[in-house]
C-alpha cells in the first residue's frame, strides 16, 4: 500500500510501508536507520527523481532507483 | 603519560581498534590518542585503509588501529574501505575495540553497536560529540547505557580531548587480563541442550533482541555447528544472515547452509527480518537512555539544504563554489608569492652566499649548495602560497559538510558519465593530488567503477600543476589569470570525463545507479582545524614533492652548467646556441626532443621549455624548477621577474602558451601516479594512463595551437 518515495511533494511527514530494493540494497538501507514502519521526510528533490530524506537525526540522499523502489504512505 | 613509540620488543603489544560508523570522529581520536595529524573531514570516506599507531601507556604498549567507518558488519557493500574493516575485525580480531559513535545519531549508530557485541568483542562504546548533543539538547544517561550493555560507556568530545584521560584509564582497565577473559564469554556458546537452557533462563540482552521465532532458528542453527567451534551463536546468527566465513569448517558450512534454506522457508527474509528486529531494539535502547531530548528543529541547516540542493541554485552554487576556489587560490597566492619568494631568496641565499664567501669555500660546493640546493628551495617556497590557498579553500569546504551535498547536486551528471555519485570525491581531492585520489577511489563499491575514476583522476588539475600555471599566468595572462586558470581546470575535467567513457567501453562496464550516501550536519569549519590541515598537506607538498624538485633542480643545474666536452660553464645566464659544441649536456639533450614541440607553438630556441616537459614525469612541479635552472639567474633581477622576460621570448603566441599548459595538464601523470595506479591496478592500466594521457595531451595542444592560427 502506497506510492513510490519520490512520488511525493517535500515536507510531507511519510512512513515507511515496504523496500522492494534487492536484499543488498535493503540491508544497507536498514544499517542506515531505513527500515520499514520507520518515518522519513522528504527534504529536498532532484529533478531525475533522486530525493534527499531526513530518518531520524540523519539525512541520506538516495538515489532515483532506490527512491522509486521505497513504498510510502503519509503519516496520518 | 602518553608517548608515541616504535614498536617494543620487550613488552607484549595490545591491539586495539577504532570502529563506528563514517564521520563519527574516529580519526580524530585516533590522531588525539596517538598525537598524530591524520587528516579528518566532515564527510563519509575520509578515511580510506586502515592506520596504525602506537603509543605506550603506563606500562602497556598499545598499537591503535584506526579503521575504516562502517554501518554493519554485514554490510554486503563491497566497497574496498569496508572490507577492510570487515577482514581486520573476522581475520585479526583486536583485544580491545573502541566502538566510537555519534551521540546525537545514537539510535541508528546502536545498531553496529549491537553487532560487535553479538560477536562477543571486548568493547568500550564512546559517545563522541558531547558539545554539539548538548547543544541540541541530548542527555544520555551513560550509567544505564553501560549497565545494559554490560560494558564500558563514555562520554567524549574527541575534538578538543575531553574524555581523553578517562578512556586512557578505561583502556588500562579493559586491557589488564583478568578483564580480558570476563569479556570473552560474555555472549555465551551453544554447545549441548543443558547449555541452551541455562542461556535462555539468563538475563543477558542479547535475548531480547530477536522475536521466538528467530531465536529459536539461531538455537537450532547453533546446534549444528561442530562441538570445537567457537561462538556459535554468532556464527549462527551471521549464516542466517547469509553472511560466509572463511574460517568456518566445511562440515559446519554445509549444515549451516541447508538450515538457512529451511529457515527462509519458515521466515521468508529472514536476514532482513534480523537486521530490522535489531534496529528495532537499537531504537528502542536509545528511548531509554536518552533522558532528555528536546526536540529542536534547526532552521540554519534545513535553510542551507533549500538552497544548496535546491533544483533551480544547487547547481549554479557548485560551479560558482568551485570558480571561487580556483580565483582564491590564484589571487592570494600570487599575491603573496613575491614576498615568500624575496624572503626564501634573503634567508637562504643571500646570506649563506655571504657566509660561504667569507669561509672561502671552493666555487664548486658554493655553487652547488647555492645556486643548486637553495635556489631549489627557495623554488618550492614561492608556490607554497599558490598550493595553501587551494588547499585552504579544499579543507574549508570538507570540514563544512559540503562536499556530500555536491556530490548529490552532480551524482546524475556523473551517473551519465557512467560513474557512481560518490566518485565526485575521489576526483575533487585529485584537485589536490592525484596520489591520494586514487587511494580515495577505494571508497567505491565496484572494482571496475575504481579503475574508470584512477583513469580520470591523472586529468583532475593537482596542485602542483597550479604552480605552473601561476608562473606562466603572472607572464602571459596577468589580467585573466583566473579565467585561464579555470579554463584549464575545465580541459582536465573534460578531457578526464571523455577518458572515463572510453575507459568504461573497454571494460565493458555499466554503474549500479543505486546511490544511499549520508549527509553530515553542517558545521562552522574550525580555522585551526582547517588551519592545521592545510599545514599538513603544504608540509606533505614541501617535504614530498618540494624534495624532488630540489633534487631536480641541483640534478638539472650540474646539467645545465657542464658541455658536452664536460667543461664548466660559469655563466649559464645566456645559453649556447642549440647547435653550438660548446653546449651543455642538458642542451644537447633537449636537442633530439625539441622538434616534437615546435608544432604546438614552443619557438626553436626555446628548447628549455622541452626539457622542463621531461622533467615533469618526476614531479608535475618540477617543471618550474626545472625553467629556473635552464633559463638561469640574473643577479640584478628576482628570480621570478627574469623567468617572466624568458618565457614572454620563448613562445609564438599567448595561445601556444596555453597549448603548452594543456599540454602539461594532460601528459604523463608524475611518477607516483604512475606507481600508486600500478599497485592499486596493475602495470597495465598504469601504462595504459601513461600513453593515452601523453598521446592526448599532444592532440589536444597541437590542435588549440593550430586552431588558434586559422582565426
Amino acid at each position: 500500500m502506497g506510492s513510490p518515495l519520490n512520488q511525493y511533494a517535500i515536507n510531507e511527514k511519510l512512513i515507511l510501508n515496504e523496500i522492494r530494493c534487492d536484499q543488498t540494497t535493503a540491508m544497507k538501507l536498514i544499517s542506515m536507520g531505513i527500515t520499514v514502519n520507520s518515518t522519513i521526510s522528504i527534504i529536498a528533490k532532484r529533478a531525475d527523481g533522486a530525493v534527499v530524506i531526513a530518518a531520524g537525526n540523519a539525512k541520506i540522499a538516495l538515489g532515483k532507483i532506490v527512491a522509486e523502489n521505497l513504498i510510502v504512505g503519509n503519516d496520518a | 603519560m602518553v608517548k608515541n613509540h616504535e614498536a617494543q620488543r620487550d613488552v607484549e603489544k595490545i591491539t586495539i581498534a577504532l570502529i563506528g560508523y563514517p564521520n563519527c570522529g574516529k580519526t580524530t581520536l585516533f590522531n588525539k590518542l596517538i598525537g598524530a595529524s591524520k587528516s579528518v573531514g566532515n564527510w563519509s570516506g575520509v578515511t580510506v585503509d586502515q592506520a596504525r599507531g602506537v603509543v605506550q601507556l603506563n606500562d602497556s604498549v598499545l598499537e591503535i588501529v584506526d579503521l575504516p567507518g562502517i554501518y554493519s558488519l554485514y554490510d554486503s557493500d563491497s566497497a574496498l574501505d569496508a572490507k577492510i574493516t570487515r577482514e581486520h575485525l573476522f581475520n585479526a580480531p583486536s583485544q580491545l575495540i573502541l566502538n566510537v559513535l555519534d551521540i546525537n545519531d545514537l539510535e541508528r549508530q546502536l545498531f553496529l553497536t549491537i553487532q560487535l557485541i553479538e560477536m562477543g568483542l571486548p568493547l568500550i562504546l564512546l559517545l563522541n560529540m558531547q558539545d554539539i548533543g548538548i547543544r541540541h539538547g541530548i542527555a544520555v544517561d551513560v550509567r544505564k547505557l553501560s549497565k545494559l550493555l554490560n560494558i564500558p560507556v563514555l562520554t567524549m568530545v574527541a575534538r578538543d580531548g575531553i574524555g581523553l584521560e578517562q578512556l586512557k584509564e578505561t583502556i588500562l582497565k579493559q586491557t589488564a587480563p583478568s578483564a580480558i577473559k570476563e569479556v570473552g564469554c560474555k555472549v555465551g556458546d551453544m554447545g549441548d541442550s543443558t547449555a541452551i537452557e541455562l542461556y535462555k533462563k539468563s538475563n543477558n540482552l542479547i535475548q531480547k533482541i530477536y522475536d521466538e521465532n528467530i531465536q529459536e532458528r539461531i538455537f537450532e542453527l547453533g546446534g549444528m555447528f561442530h562441538v570445537e567451534q567457537v561462538n556459535k551463536r554468532w556464527r549462527a546468527l551471521s549464516l542466517l544472515e547469509d553472511v560466509d566465513f572463511q574460517n568456518t569448517k566445511p562440515h559446519d558450512k554445509l549444515l549451516a547452509q541447508f538450515d538457512y534454506y529451511e529457515s527462509t522457508a519458515v521466515i521468508p527474509n529472514i536476514s532482513l527480518e534480523i537486521a530490522t528486529q535489531r534496529h528495532n531494539f537499537a531504537r528502542e535502547l536509545s528511548q531509554e537512555v536518552i533522558s532528555d531530548h528536546k526536540k529542536q528543529t534547526n532552521y540554519i541547516q534545513n535553510a542551507l539544504d533549500k538552497i544548496l540542493l535546491s533544483k533551480l541554485l544547487g547547481l549554479p552554487v557548485f560551479f560558482i563554489l568551485m570558480y571561487c576556489m580556483f580565483t582564491f587560490s590564484i589571487v592570494v597566492g600570487e599575491s603573496l608569492q613575491g614576498i615568500f619568494e624575496q624572503l626564501g631568496e634573503k634567508i637562504l641565499v643571500n646570506i649563506p652566499n655571504l657566509i660561504l664567501d667569507w669561509l672561502g669555500t671552493a666555487f664548486f660546493i658554493k655553487f652547488f649548495l647555492i645556486e643548486g640546493v637553495a635556489r631549489g628551495i627557495v623554488t618550492v617556497i614561492a608556490f607554497i602560497p599558490v598550493i595553501g590557498g587551494l588547499y585552504l579553500f579544499l579543507s574549508f569546504l570538507e570540514e563544512s559538510g559540503y562536499m556530500s551535498r555536491a556530490a548529490f547536486i552532480i551524482e546524475n551528471f556523473m551517473y551519465r558519465l557512467g560513474l557512481p555519485g560518490k566518485a565526485f570525491f575521489p576526483l575533487l581531492i585529485g584537485f589536490g593530488c592525484n596520489v591520494p585520489a586514487i587511494m580515495a577511489s577505494r571508497i567505491l563499491e565496484n572494482h571496475k567503477d575504481r579503475i574508470i575514476v584512477a583513469m580520470i583522476t591523472p586529468f583532475m588539475s593537482c596542485g602542483a600543476r597550479l604552480s605552473i600555471y601561476a608562473l606562466f599566468c603572472s607572464a602571459f595572462f596577468v589580467h585573466s589569470s583566473a579565467s585561464v586558470v579555470f579554463g584549464l581546470y575545465m580541459v582536465g575535467i573534460i578531457v578526464g570525463l571523455a577518458t572515463g567513457v572510453i575507459t568504461r567501453k573497454i571494460l565493458a562496464h555499466k554503474t549500479n545507479p543505486l546511490m544511499i550516501m549520508d549527509l553530515p550536519k553542517y558545521q562552522l569549519p574550525n580555522p585551526f582545524s582547517i588551519i592545521k590541515k592545510t599545514a599538513s598537506r603544504v608540509a606533505d607538498f614541501a617535504f614530498g614533492a618540494g624534495k624532488w624538485i630540489v633534487i631536480v633542480y641541483v640534478l638539472f643545474t650540474a646539467l645545465n652548467s657542464i658541455t658536452t666536452d664536460f667543461k664548466f660553464i660559469t655563466d649559464n645566464k645566456a645559453p649556447a646556441a642549440i647547435s653550438s659544441p660548446h653546449r651543455s649536456i642538458l642542451q644537447a639533450t633537449g636537442s633530439y626532443i625539441h622538434p616534437l614541440f615546435i608544432p604546438i607553438g614552443v619557438k626553436e630556441e626555446n628548447w628549455q621549455a622541452s626539457v622542463a616537459l621531461v622533467t615533469g614525469i618526476f614531479a608535475k612541479e618540477v617543471v618550474v624548477g626545472a625553467f629556473y635552472a635552464l633559463y638561469g639567474i640574473d643577479e640584478t633581477e628576482t628570480n621570478l621577474t627574469f623567468i617572466k622576460q624568458k618565457l614572454l621570448i620563448g613562445f609564438k603566441t599567448n595561445m601556444a602558451v596555453f597549448a603548452y599548459l594543456v599540454f602539461i595538464l594532460l601528459y604523463f601523470p608524475c611518477i607516483s601516479v604512475f606507481g600508486v595506479i600500478a599497485s592499486e591496478f596493475g602495470v597495465k592500466w598504469a601504462v595504459f594512463s601513461a600513453v593515452w594521457s601523453t598521446v592526448i595531451a599532444y592532440v589536444t595542444a597541437y590542435a588549440i595551437y593550430n586552431a588558434s592560427n586559422l582565426l
